[in-house]
């Protein structure tokens, strides 16, 4: 091993055991995301489970038990999350051009009708989404979307730093069925190991920290379709923005907004 | 044997996810409120921690941790970039050092407490008094390294160093630890 690589090496596990401990800044998480590219034989979690292991020894204070409240919400998610994940959206935000959709699985199916029992033990759980199966392409679920949501708003993008003045399209999003999806024109593409585009939804009759929408690549020039993929509930969003973010995004962005819709009403 | 809860979820076993939710919910409801200082912050985070949680089920090997360690492991990792996104402290105010125990004191009680922790506690040990104090400082109390630096009065590099050097005693105890048990497992 030559002098270079023990210092990449170093400067590797020395953000590993930042990341592990205090958190990474932008730049930092960039390095880290690139190094790893470099160095796959380093594992990401190469210290985090050493850590956590660590905080479960030496921790003081006692387990408070989850408040019923935050369990329901927890659950709700939860019906929320395998069902999105499942049938009315992709795994992921994906553009329309990526890879082909994939066959709902036996095991989702399990998920679902599980989900539908627990909604009748537990009286929480919603249901929400029109659960298209996954044979549609993201662009024919738009569609369908456009066509079927009864309360469908419809706002429109606006670039907002250098270099994305000319980004176009729009956000359409129903509060009932919680779900949405953005068309967007002329978002320059991304390298998705450096940095992922990141959507934030704000409704200021939630909370004032925007709720996170779900991260997107750009991988292709032209017009994508994206499903929204709000990991809250949210009552009614007001604005809509896109921000440049880390690999895997961030729970609350300081980035600047480059893209940002708002809502007319 | 019963199959992990986490791999129970993975398959789609979603009565495990309400099983899961009543497992490890106080460990993450603890952990966020003991790493963020606001109440609604911590009740938005462990929506969150769970969220990752059920995507990332399916990664969980319990070859390589405890489903406690790898929960803990999720949440902190989420927690840790919430807390510095929002660039607030942790409460140090009312933690003097010189009172922090530095033998590990009773673990956190109504979590099982796993081979990792243990194995865990038996690395730190082996640590000079100084190294274990910034471990537990950074780690467990959740100070940024120049926070201890400065209350330590020690340079960044030296409180860096003690991260650093710990946290890969630990991984070498838990690494020594799991291929034993899987020798064992082979015989």
């Amino acid at each position: 091993m030559n002098a270079n690589h023990a210092q990449q090496d170093d400067r590797l596990l020395q953000l590993l055991a930042d990341r592990a401990t205090e958190g990474l800044d932008f730049e930092s998480g960039a390095e880290l995301t690139r190094l790893l590219v470099e160095y796959p034989q380093f594992d990401a979690t190469h210290f985090e489970a050493a850590a956590a292991a660590v905080d479960l020894a030496m921790s003081s204070p006692p387990v408070e038990p989850l408040p019923r409240f935050l369990r329901d919400r927890v659950l709700m998610d939860a019906g929320r999350a395998f069902t999105q994940l499942d049938f009315d959206q992709p795994d992921e935000t994906t553009p329309m051009r990526l890879a082909p959709p994939k066959r709902a699985s036996a095991a989702p199916l399990r998920l679902l009708a599980a989900a539908c029992i627990a909604l009748a033990v537990f009286g929480g759980w919603w249901l929400v989404g029109d659960r298209t199966p996954r044979s549609l392409a993201v662009g024919d679920q738009y569609q369908r979307f456009l066509r079927d949501a009864d309360d469908v708003q419809h706002v429109s993008w606006v670039g907002k730093e250098q270099g994305f003045e000319r980004v176009s399209g729009e956000v359409i999003w129903s509060d009932t069925r919680q779900s949405g999806f953005m068309r967007l024109v002329g978002l320059p593409q991304n390298d998705p190991r450096v940095a992922q585009y990141q959507l934030w939804i704000v409704d200021p009759e939630r909370d004032k920290h925007p709720v996170d929408g779900g991260v997107f690549d750009v991988t292709d020039a032209g017009e994508i379709i994206v499903a929204i993929d709000a990991k809250l509930e949210v009552a009614h969003p007001t604005v809509f923005a896109i921000t440049l973010e880390q690999p895997g995004g961030v729970v609350v962005s300081d980035g600047p907004l480059i893209v940002v819709g708002t809502s007319a009403s | 044997m019963n199959k992990p809860l986490l791999q129970q979820v993975a398959a789609g076993d979603t009565g495990a996810v309400a099983e899961c939710i009543d497992r490890f919910g106080g460990l993450v409801w603890s952990l966020a409120r003991k790493i963020l200082n606001s109440p609604s912050d911590a009740e938005d985070a462990v929506q969150e921690v769970f969220i990752e949680l059920w995507k990332n089920a399916g990664r969980y090997d319990p070859n390589a941790a405890s489903e406690t360690t790898f929960v803990a492991m999720i949440a902190r990792r989420r927690l840790i970039d919430r807390r510095r996104r929002m660039a607030r402290q942790p409460a140090t105010a009312t933690v003097a050092i010189n009172e922090l125990p530095l033998a590990a004191p009773e673990s956190i009680a109504q979590v099982e407490i796993n081979d990792e922790a243990a194995r865990a506690t038996a690395a730190i040990e082996q640590l000079k008094p100084q190294q274990r104090r910034v471990l537990k400082l950074a780690v467990c109390q959740g100070w940024p390294h120049q926070l201890i630096a400065d209350r330590l009065g020690i340079p960044l590099g030296t409180v860096k160093t003690h991260v650093r050097r710990g946290l890969i005693r630990v991984r070498e105890e838990l690494e020594a630890q799991s291929n034993a048990s899987g020798k064992e497992a082979m015989r």
